[in-house]
């Protein structure tokens, strides 16, 4: 089932600077190669280190992450920290 | 030479390229064809005594080609500027980069439909320029560590740092051993502060190590750790925001440049991520610059980048507030994010607790209490947006009913205590008798390095996962001894209670069950490890009163209240010092601190009589408030609290000394004679306010 995804202002080249897209998969990792085949280059900027938010959860690593029907995945920069 | 055992080069280490994983790092560590600050390590020495080691150091004989030294941001980015690296294409150029430059990549945000339509609709548009200099975290343990490489070609080293797992594997990295071969022993950490997140000596001990067939100790000097170590970055910061009269924030545009030192570091994007992110701005656009320059490669500190880019939006929030007679806080509510708004990045928040750490400072006491001669009084907010990462814990039920937590998570800031308490309140027993350890690379599952405040959060849910997992074995191990169905044990305050229906039975405490587990199925142990998700954003508000002494410039904190939403203060007083540790920090930051540095890139204040950080005689006492609005995705509640803290101070102190002199300083340190020059000026009608 087609979910939709929200991608950070960083990310949007490949799609000619739209913001929402939609995509198909299983899992972040599925969701990301069909993102792929939609967008060409937008899975090697995805696999360079992107985190998403899923049900408003921040998951840092997120290949074999479910992607739950209906939800909305929001794409974002890899995130470190300090102290 | 005398003593000496054993030296080492860049040819006693694999050979590494540009893009290659911990390039940087490796080169940082040991310099190969090019020395690019310094500091930067060429050689190292083990000797018998210290004396014969720094006498064979001294004996080194290095032959240097000068290069011209970039050590500002204006001058690496300058058209002409002499490069650093030969391969450093900017990442996020547009067009793409073609010939190498000292920008190593370029973040860009945008949001909203027009931004110039946005500062159209504006009444008020403020934009402001700010520069920061490199600062020291402040640890006061230099860095340390001892080596002992058996001729089985595995080694131990003992050493303190953020993450132990982390040194394993960056020491593996540039020795080009496997992991298996590196144990790391963690010692107590004499503060950190994010300066212990990456490496310096590691590999070069266990090298000489291997060599000389000794254990090798080294530690730096404190001029060392100055010259040879990562400060965090030096900025220029241009920042404009417009509101409407009403103070609804219309449009913002950020330019940001963070130095890396000499090498490419990541402040650009956290800046980035955390320069308009407390507000909800309808169009906004963010550029952030990566620098390199000829100074050591910089370092984690605190909520890297947040600080800097705060010092910038809270100022020239502080300016619209007054340009249209708000008051400062109420212009924060009307801005402010809450649950449901969309993040600079787009996700919505989930529940934060930002607006309400802005009413408890505006409900506090301090807010309305009056001040004195030549002072004023400042407010300002910060955020950290804290992680989560991988973390393991084990439990292990002794024979007397107590327990040992064993973690992968360095305490840098009280989290052993916080794990206890967790425990505790898991398996229903004194936290007393708990004893929370940090276990070596060997003793417990792989743990990420304590950064991002995600000690308490992400490896307390490990702990939790891991009593959880106890309790259903205690249960199981009570049934055998009740001689009933499991499903009919429960865990109720530290005691399996039999539900059944099939008379009274005496509830069992752990240490009745631990007393036989011989008998039951043997020790007791059991682990959690996992990936944590969905770490909670953390907010501050700050607010501060100085009193100016317009004959010297010195500024005196006199009042320094601070809110914080820790989500739920596991261990109240180690959040309340996190919250007051990161205020004196940033004092400092705001006051006095700087790296010095004269034309050649030499570093002129490598001490702490020359680099002042404030001391207790400094600072008031810090009257912390905690605020708890649970994060949702943890257990109890946990946001991380150890970063936000020093995020407002900066900007607090700023506004406050522009309260008492009328004088906006937008370069750091706001030190006397900076504050001087600048009452001065304005004293003599010539100066910016």
């Amino acid at each position: 089932m087609a979910v939709r995804v929200h991608l950070s202002s960083n990310l949007r080249g490949p799609t000619g600077g739209v913001a929402e897209v939609e995509a198909d998969g299983a899992t972040v990792g599925a969701l990301i190669d069909d993102l792929d085949r939609r967008y060409p280059g937008l899975g090697d900027a995805l696999r360079a280190g992107v985190s998403v938010v899923i049900d408003g959860l921040l998951v840092a690593h997120p290949e074999y992450e479910p992607v739950p029907d209906g939800a909305k995945i929001y794409f974002v920069p890899q995130t470190a920290g300090g102290s | 030479m005398p003593g000496v055992k054993a030296v080492v080069t860049r040819d006693d280490f694999p050979a590494v390229s540009p893009g290659s994983r911990n390039y940087d790092l490796c080169i940082n560590i040991m310099a190969r064809d090019k020395v690019l600050y310094e500091g930067h390590a060429v050689a190292a020495v083990a000797a018998t005594t210290r004396d014969q080691a720094r006498a064979a150091a001294a004996a080194v004989e290095v032959v240097y080609d000068v290069l011209p030294a970039v050590l500002t941001i204006d001058e690496a980015i300058a058209p002409d500027a002499p490069v650093l690296h030969d391969h450093m294409m900017t990442s996020g150029a547009n067009p793409p980069a073609t010939e190498p430059s000292n920008i190593s990549d370029i973040t860009r945000f945008a949001g909203g439909d027009d931004l110039e339509a946005g500062f159209a609709k504006a009444d008020v548009i403020v934009e402001r320029e700010f520069t920061t200099k490199p600062v020291h975290q402040g640890y006061i343990e230099p860095h340390a560590c001892v080596a002992d490489t058996g001729q089985d070609g595995h080694t131990s080293i003992w050493c303190s740092s953020q993450g132990h797992f982390n040194v394993r594997s960056c020491t593996a990295a540039m020795l080009g051993w496997e992991n298996t071969r590196i144990k790391v022993i963690p010692a107590e950490i004499g503060g950190g502060f994010g300066g212990k997140t990456t490496i310096y000596l590691e590999p070069l001990a266990v090298a000489l190590s291997a060599k000389s067939g000794r254990p090798v100790k080294m530690v730096m000097t404190r001029d060392e750790v100055f010259r040879a170590t990562g400060p965090a970055p030096g900025t220029k910061i241009k920042v404009k925001l417009g509101a409407d009269r009403d103070g609804n924030l219309m449009a913002g545009d950020a330019h940001l440049y963070y130095s890396g030192g000499a090498y490419a570091g990541p402040g650009g994007l956290l800046g980035a991520m955390t320069v308009f992110e407390s507000y909800n701005i309808a169009d906004f656009a963010i550029e952030a610059f990566n620098v390199v320059v000829n100074t050591a490669k910089s370092a984690a500190y605190r909520a890297p980048a947040a600080p800097l880019t705060a010092f910038a939006v809270e100022t020239v929030l502080d300016e619209i507030a007054e340009g249209l007679g708000i008051d400062p806080i109420d212009l924060r509510l009307r801005n402010a994010v809450t649950e449901g708004d969309s993040s600079t990045m787009g996700f919505p928040f989930a529940r934060i607790g930002f607006i309400e750490c802005l009413e408890a400072v505006r409900d506090h006491p301090h807010y309305s209490a009056p001040l004195g001669p030549n002072q004023g009084r400042g407010l300002a907010a910060g955020y950290w947006f804290n992680i989560g990462e991988s973390s393991s814990a084990t439990v292990n039920l002794n024979e007397d009913g107590t327990a040992t937590v064993v973690t992968g998570s360095p305490d840098i800031g009280g989290s052993r205590a916080s794990m206890a308490l967790m425990a505790a309140e898991e398996l229903g027993i004194d936290p007393y008798d708990i004893r929370p350890v940090v276990g070596d690379t060997e003793a417990v599952g792989f743990t990420d390095v304590t950064e991002g405040s995600r000690a308490t959060f992400a490896t307390g849910m490990a702990v939790v996962e891991a009593c959880r997992n106890m309790v259903v074995e205690l249960r199981g191990r009570a049934a055998k001894m009740m001689g009933v169905d499991v499903d009919d044990v429960d865990w109720v305050d530290g005691q399996a209670v039999y539900t059944g229906d099939d008379g009274a039975k005496d509830p069992l405490p752990v240490a009745a069950i631990t007393a036989k587990a011989k008998r039951t199925g043997g020790p007791l142990t059991a682990t959690g490890s996992l990936e944590a998700h969905g770490a909670g954003p953390g907010f501050a508000v700050h607010l501060c009163d100085v009193e100016v002494d317009s004959e010297t410039g010195v500024v005196r904190i006199v009042r320094y209240t601070a809110s914080q939403d820790a989500g739920t203060a596991i261990h109240p007083s180690y959040v309340e010092g996190q919250i007051q540790g990161g205020v004196a920090q940033g004092v400092g930051w705001a006051l006095n601190e700087e790296y010095i540095y004269d034309s050649d890139g030499v570093m002129e204040n490598p001490g702490f009589l020359d680099y002042r950080v404030p001391v207790a005689s400094d600072l008031p006492m810090i009257d912390a408030i905690i605020v708890e609005v649970p994060n949702p995705a943890h257990p109890y509640g946990v946001r991380g609290v150890g970063e936000t803290g020093i995020v407002p101070p900066i900007p607090a102190v700023a506004n406050a000394i522009y309260a008492a002199t009328g004088c906006r300083l937008r370069d750091l340190p706001m030190s006397p004679i900076r504050v001087l020059e600048a009452v001065t000026a304005k004293r003599n009608g010539d100066g910016d306010s």
